[in-house]
């Protein structure tokens, strides 16, 4: 019997969060107020702004002249702590700055998301600045970025 | 350091015993005792112009540079006091404001002398603000050198070298003061045989080796002590390779650079460019499989080829690139089988007063100790190591090499070798010194070495003389103290 009383309490607060939710959901629909109430994201349709510090994607950056910033140094592949930076790297002859990389790639399938090779970057060449959360694949070879797509990204994805 | 006179000298509190006239950072070392030094070079005249190994002696007024003072008896030296701590930081500083902060793109990080002194003395920020002096950047000074002048610190080891020990006197340093860079004289280009120490010389990245620019980060590379085969004076060298494909993703390459090992009964600190740079036969060009006339095959197909020569007058070419061991297993081998055995070698090259001979083999002397003769003859069967125009002459040919070349389509049967950085071993070099070399890859392909193909030979034949590298290398020495008793 005490059991019981327990179940029809506990469903007492469900219903009391379902009808406080309706109602505020309600008067939003309407115009009348601007609390939404606890409503669950229509996800593909809409997006909560990502906070600044949220780590994703990453991206190489240029410098104004338009070369990579990147200079090849290894550090971030060097601090990668699932190593899935992978770089390879040659004599730019014509630029002041005698290195750049003829390959670079990441490999998303593997990474971590910790952020360490962004710390360790001495040139602010790499971010993880571009929020948008999908990242899933049919295929894991689609997640391996070269300079390609690592420098290809619509403008304002990264708030 | 010619009189042999022993004086004790106080270092740090510890009585330090060592011979009259030693330079004090040396004599600090083999104590245990290192004293920062940029300029000082062991091999090299000491100049004492980095103020880097400043200590303090009892008795003088101010502090003394350590590479200029010989030592004298009773001589009580500090090497870490506050006012040392200090002066170290303030000639770290010095350097540092013309020095460009661009390790990132420098090869030499990682082994940087300035770079770890900063980390081990200094940690301060810069204080000068103005503008950096430009220098010339990416001078080429011929062969494999590059020179970076604003990275330079002007501690003239280059200078020195050139000078001193190759006696041919390249280079200079040119303008005064904050100007002052090391530069060619007028139409000269470094072009001697041991420019690739300069490489290793520079304590910074002021010089850089072409060859191995922008190819690897250093701490990738794992070292491996080995001794450099290219002449028979047994050089004393490290073999740096990556084979980790994590780090070592684009290129096929696994060797990638030679560096000189300190051995003051053969090289002292030096290698030649000539076995600096010739370590690209490890990883091209290799033979991978078993080939016979030149298809490739399997190892179990080559015991059923080889059975083909029992009963048959065989001759077999030894080589003086085989280790000491593989050279008595073959030997051993041969007599039992009742062949003839001698042994081919590389023609002479040049020499040089510095390290090079003649002998561009390493392991002539073993040959000649184990009563090898350098013969051909007229047997129907050749069983050739290494050299392929050994095998000319004779009708069915056997040939165990280790890289490519043109022709392979007329030998009977060519087994893959291994090359001496993916096996161990030891040589003896012209002067009769035995000397070890380390196994620092694994052999490329199917490629086995020498030792293991005699024990394919052997099995072929149903003989049971099993590949045991420490009987032979015992057996060996018992040989090379009958040759040196004589």
């Amino acid at each position: 019997m005490r059991l019981f009383w327990e179940a029809v309490k506990g469903l007492g607060v469900t219903t009391k969060h379902l009808v406080r939710n309706l109602w505020k959901f309600s008067l939003y629909y309407v115009g009348l107020s601007k609390d939404k109430g606890v409503v669950t994201l229509e996800y593909p349709e809409e997006r909560r702004e990502a906070f600044p510090r949220v780590r994703l994607r990453h991206r190489l950056l240029r410098r104004e002249d338009g070369r990579l910033r990147c200079v090849a140094c290894y550090m971030c592949a060097t601090a990668c702590p699932s190593q899935c930076i992978y770089i390879e790297a040659e004599e730019d002859p014509d630029h002041p700055l005698e290195k750049r990389p003829k390959q670079f790639i990441i490999d998303l399938g593997k990474c971590a998301y910790c952020g360490f090779c962004v710390e360790a970057c001495p040139e602010d060449a790499l971010r993880m600045d571009i929020h948008i959360p999908e990242l899933a694949e049919y295929r894991k070879d689609n997640l391996i970025y070269d300079i390609k797509k690592l420098t290809e990204y619509e403008e304002g994805s990264n708030n | 350091m010619s009189s042999g006179k022993r004086v004790k000298i106080i270092i740090d509190g510890r009585e330090v015993e060592t011979v009259a006239g030693t330079l004090l950072i040396k004599a600090a070392e083999d104590a245990g005792i290192y004293i920062p030094r940029l300029c000082y070079h062991e091999g090299l005249r000491p100049d004492g112009n980095c103020r880097m190994c400043l200590v303090e002696v009892e008795g003088m007024r101010k502090p003394v540079p350590a590479c200029m003072t010989p030592v004298k008896e009773g001589m009580v030296v500090k090497t870490d006091t506050p006012a040392l701590r200090e002066h170290r930081k303030k000639v770290l500083e010095f350097i540092l404001t013309t020095h460009p902060m661009d390790c990132p793109i420098c090869d030499q990080a990682g082994e940087c002398v300035l770079q770890d002194y900063y980390f081990t003395y200094s940690l301060e920020d810069r204080r000068y603000k103005e503008e950096r002096e430009r220098k010339p950047k990416r001078v080429y000074w011929g062969k494999n050198l590059v020179y970076d002048a604003e990275r330079c610190i002007l501690c003239r080891r280059c200078v020195r070298f050139l000078d001193h020990v190759t006696k041919t006197g390249e280079l200079g340093v040119f303008e005064r003061g904050v100007h002052s860079y090391i530069g060619l004289f007028d139409g000269r280009k470094i072009e001697n045989n041991y420019s690739g120490n300069l490489v290793d010389l520079c304590p910074v990245g002021a010089i850089t080796d072409l060859d191995f620019r922008f190819k690897m980060r250093v701490w990738f590379l794992e070292r491996t002590p080995s001794v450099c085969p290219f002449c028979a004076r047994g050089c004393n060298i490290e073999i740096h390779t990556n084979t980790n494909p994590l780090t070592n993703r684009f290129s096929r390459q696994r060797v990638f650079r030679i560096k000189p090992r300190k051995n003051l009964q053969i090289n002292r600190w030096w290698i030649c460019d000539e076995g600096r740079y010739s370590y690209r036969f490890i990883d091209e060009n290799r033979i991978l499989r078993p080939m016979i006339k030149g298809r490739e095959t399997t190892w179990e197909a080559v015991s059923k080829k080889l059975r083909e020569i029992i009963g048959r007058d065989v001759r077999v070419y030894l080589s003086a690139w085989m280790s000491n061991e593989e050279l008595v297993y073959w030997k051993r081998l041969a007599d039992f089988l009742k062949w003839k055995a001698s042994f081919v070698r590389k023609p002479d090259g040049d020499e040089d007063a510095l390290l090079r001979v003649k002998d561009k083999n390493p392991n002539t002397l073993t040959c000649k100790i184990l009563g090898l003769e350098e013969e051909g003859g007229q047997e129907e069967v050749a069983v050739v190591f290494h050299f392929p125009w050994a095998g000319e002459k004779h009708s069915f040919k056997i040939g165990i090499f280790t890289n490519s070349f043109e022709g392979m389509e007329e030998w009977d049967l060519i087994l893959p070798a291994a090359t001496f950085a993916e096996k161990e071993g030891h040589w003896t070099n012209f002067q009769g010194l035995i000397q070890k070399f380390h196994q620092a890859l694994q052999p490329l392909g199917e490629s086995r070495e020498e030792g293991e193909i005699g024990e394919v030979f052997a099995s072929a034949f149903g003989i049971h003389m099993p590949w045991e590298r420490e009987a032979m290398e015992r057996e060996f020495e018992k040989e090379h103290r009958k040759w040196s008793g004589k």
